[in-house]
């Protein structure tokens, strides 16, 4: 049960995990975690397209919460938050420094909607369903999460 | 296409549809994005799930049971205690029916009324308890008056507890709506007379 079960969702949570870890083994214990987690939580989840937006709301914030921990946001190389987005170039390192430190600044919950939605490209209806709130409240984070974000780049420069 | 134009979120990659399969087949970057996604799943089938799903295995949470163990552990001890005090060897069934009775030493009998969905665990002194019966799999179909055997006497077991349900469940989530049914053990001799 429990291998069938690590063996369906493992792989998405793994994905989800590297993409925000950039680290392999990191990864692989965080995997190991949110799959622990969801197995304490299986229970109350809808089956099948339930545990996705579940598992997409604690893996980011596992690995969000790992990265804060280890203040990798703050000190993590910068080539190493280079996101070589599908449709276009990376950011320059000097804003991917600014919007590392910018996510490491704010709330978790903002934080989670900032990435879902600006690096993973979530729609704000896939969000809120993710986080569990409503898709008002995500629009709003958003758009605090903007203006400090301009306001940040605008004191850096 | 435009700068705007909609690409399926890692989410909707994920959840798969005919509008993302349609969208795939006509935006190579977001093919390469499928592609990158299956490489990913097939390393963690291949690598990461071998190493370790030991590991997950052993971390995998025991929850107790929505039905109330340690109540039953601790009415099942007190019971235990009763039955030691008045050199009772054999104890009788809590709740019937369905029931439970020491057939013979080492074997209990389950009376269902009706073939149903059991699952047999013991009770400790602590009031924690383990899976006896069936050892892997879902909880077993059985038939009234059939008999599960018990393994070699524990001092510290105080009771056979049977989870009893029309459905098929899984004996590590047993049902909160199935018949609990408690028999209370005495493996220790009595006293001489």
């Amino acid at each position: 049960m429990v291998d069938q079960l690590y063996r369906r969702h493992g792989p998405v949570i793994y994905r989800r995990c590297v993409k925000l870890l950039r680290d392999r083994a990191a990864a692989e214990d965080a995997t190991q975690e949110v799959f622990l987690k969801l197995m304490r939580h299986i229970d109350g989840l809808e089956e099948g397209e339930g545990y996705l937006p579940w598992i997409y709301r604690v893996a980011t914030n596992h690995c969000l919460n790992r990265l804060r921990d280890e203040a990798w946001l703050q000190t993590m190389p910068p080539e190493l938050l280079a996101d070589e987005g599908v449709h276009g170039a990376a950011a320059s390192l000097p804003e991917r420094e600014l919007g590392a430190r910018l996510l490491a600044a704010v709330d978790e919950e903002t934080r989670a909607v900032a990435v879902l939605a600006l690096v993973d490209g979530l729609t704000q209806e896939e969000v809120a369903s993710v986080l569990g709130i409503s898709r008002k409240t995500v629009g709003k984070k958003l758009r605090l999460f903007v203006e400090r974000a301009q306001r940040f780049v605008a004191r850096a420069s | 296409m435009s700068e705007r134009a909609w690409h399926p979120s890692d989410l909707a990659l994920d959840q798969g549809g005919t509008e993302v399969d349609a969208h795939l087949a006509a935006c190579a970057a977001c093919a390469a994005r499928a592609a990158e996604a299956a490489a990913s799943h097939h390393e963690f089938t291949a690598q990461v799930f071998p190493r370790t799903v030991e590991a997950v295995r052993m971390r995998r949470p025991r929850r107790p049971f929505k039905i109330g163990w340690p109540a039953i552990g601790v009415a099942a001890a007190a019971m235990a205690g009763f039955i030691l005090f008045t050199q009772v060897r054999r104890a009788a069934p809590v709740v019937e029916p369905p029931r439970l009775e020491l057939a013979s030493p080492g074997r209990v009998r389950i009376w269902t009324g009706r073939p149903r969905h059991v699952a047999v665990y013991l009770v400790d002194d602590a009031g924690h308890r383990r899976r006896l019966w069936p050892h892997a799999g879902t909880a077993q179909l059985v038939n009234d008056h059939d008999l599960v055997s018990l393994p070699a006497p524990d001092p510290h077991t105080v009771a056979v507890v049977a989870v009893v349900a029309d459905k098929p469940f899984n004996p590590e989530h047993p049902p909160s709506d199935g018949d609990v049914v408690t028999l209370a053990l005495v493996e220790r001799s009595p006293p001489n007379r």
